[in-house]
């Protein structure tokens, strides 16, 4: 049997080898999703579109102007209220986000964020939590980005009906 | 006894009282020969959309507008190396385009053109930003006043 102590001063020691677990960001390879053998892997329509398709079968997933010629006044602004939006919305509804919450679309009319996609429930669909956590929602990220919120987050039974085709 | 004491108290009637100041000129209404919208936006169709409502709602409203002008796109355009070493011959080739559509509308007041244009800026979808560009018509400083028949 060990001694605890003496296997922790050995691990000390040791050069310590880590796996990387970052997500694939390579130009070549992002956006697209490699076929499984018994074509289990679920597509949305979103996804099953490669990255040149973008402005042809696929629109943006945010929606602002600060990209457009004359009007980058405030883009890294944007670009971090868009980060910290779906950080709130992957965390505020864990069970609820569909394909690890990559697909919530933000829009910007005028001055008001308009937050929309799809959320699932499972069998259990509380009506009254869910109005309280789109107001708890709505009204905490309009105080965090001084922007009016707005959620329109549509809910579906399962993931499953979201899908486009399998790989 | 009783009437002398009323006719101290202050009396209020059932009107709006104006409150008349000699000196001062009412205040006029701004005139605009010509206020320019600008639209710019990724996608062209969404932009030619816009532009039909814009129509729509000037010739709903009796606002003479001018046709719509198409300028050209303009373009940002960023390369990048393909290969993570050497290879420099192949790239890859990003870049953005902005299209551009204007439209004028002329010879009206500014309480016209401050609610015409809340209300097309209402209706901006979104990814769509818009310019406007006044053109008012004001009378000369008093300075430069022409001095009748000269």
């Amino acid at each position: 049997m060990l001694n605890p102590l003496r296997a922790t001063a050995n691990i000390a020691t040791i050069a310590q080898r880590s796996i990387s677990t970052t997500p694939c960001m390579y130009k070549n390879k992002a956006g697209k999703h490699k076929a499984t053998i018994d074509r289990t892997r679920m597509l949305t329509y979103e996804m099953a579109q490669k990255p040149h398709h973008i402005g042809v079968r696929k629109a943006w997933l945010t929606w602002h102007s600060q990209n457009l010629e004359g009007f980058r006044q405030s883009q890294p602004i944007v670009l971090a209220q868009d980060e910290v939006i779906r950080r709130f919305i992957r965390g505020f509804f864990p069970q609820n986000i569909t394909i690890d919450g990559t697909e919530i679309v933000i829009k910007r009319r005028g001055n008001v964020v308009y937050v929309t996609g799809f959320l699932q429930h499972s069998r259990r669909l509380d009506i009254r939590r869910i109005y309280w956590m789109f107001g708890f929602a709505e009204e905490f990220l309009s105080i965090l980005l001084k922007q009016p919120v707005k959620l329109e987050l549509q809910f579906v039974a399962d993931e499953k009906e979201l899908a486009y085709n399998y790989i | 006894m009783l009437r002398a004491v009323s006719s101290l108290i202050p009396r209020r009637f059932l009107a709006t009282q104006v409150a008349q100041s000699t000196s001062a000129e009412p205040e006029l209404d701004k005139l605009f020969k010509k206020i320019e919208i600008e639209v710019r936006g990724h996608d062209k169709a969404v932009l030619q959309s816009y532009m039909t409502f814009v129509h729509n709602a000037c010739n709903q409203l009796d606002i003479t507008a001018t046709p719509t002008e198409n300028l050209p796109y303009v373009r940002w355009v960023q390369p990048l190396l393909r290969s993570k070493f050497a290879h420099k011959k192949y790239k890859l080739h990003y870049e953005t385009r902005t299209h551009i559509k204007k439209c004028s509308v002329v010879n009206v007041t500014g309480s016209t053109s401050s609610t015409l244009l809340e209300y097309l800026q209402r209706q901006v979808p979104e990814g769509v930003a818009m310019k406007v560009t006044y053109e008012e018509i004001c009378a000369f400083p008093e300075t430069i006043q022409p001095k009748g028949n000269v």
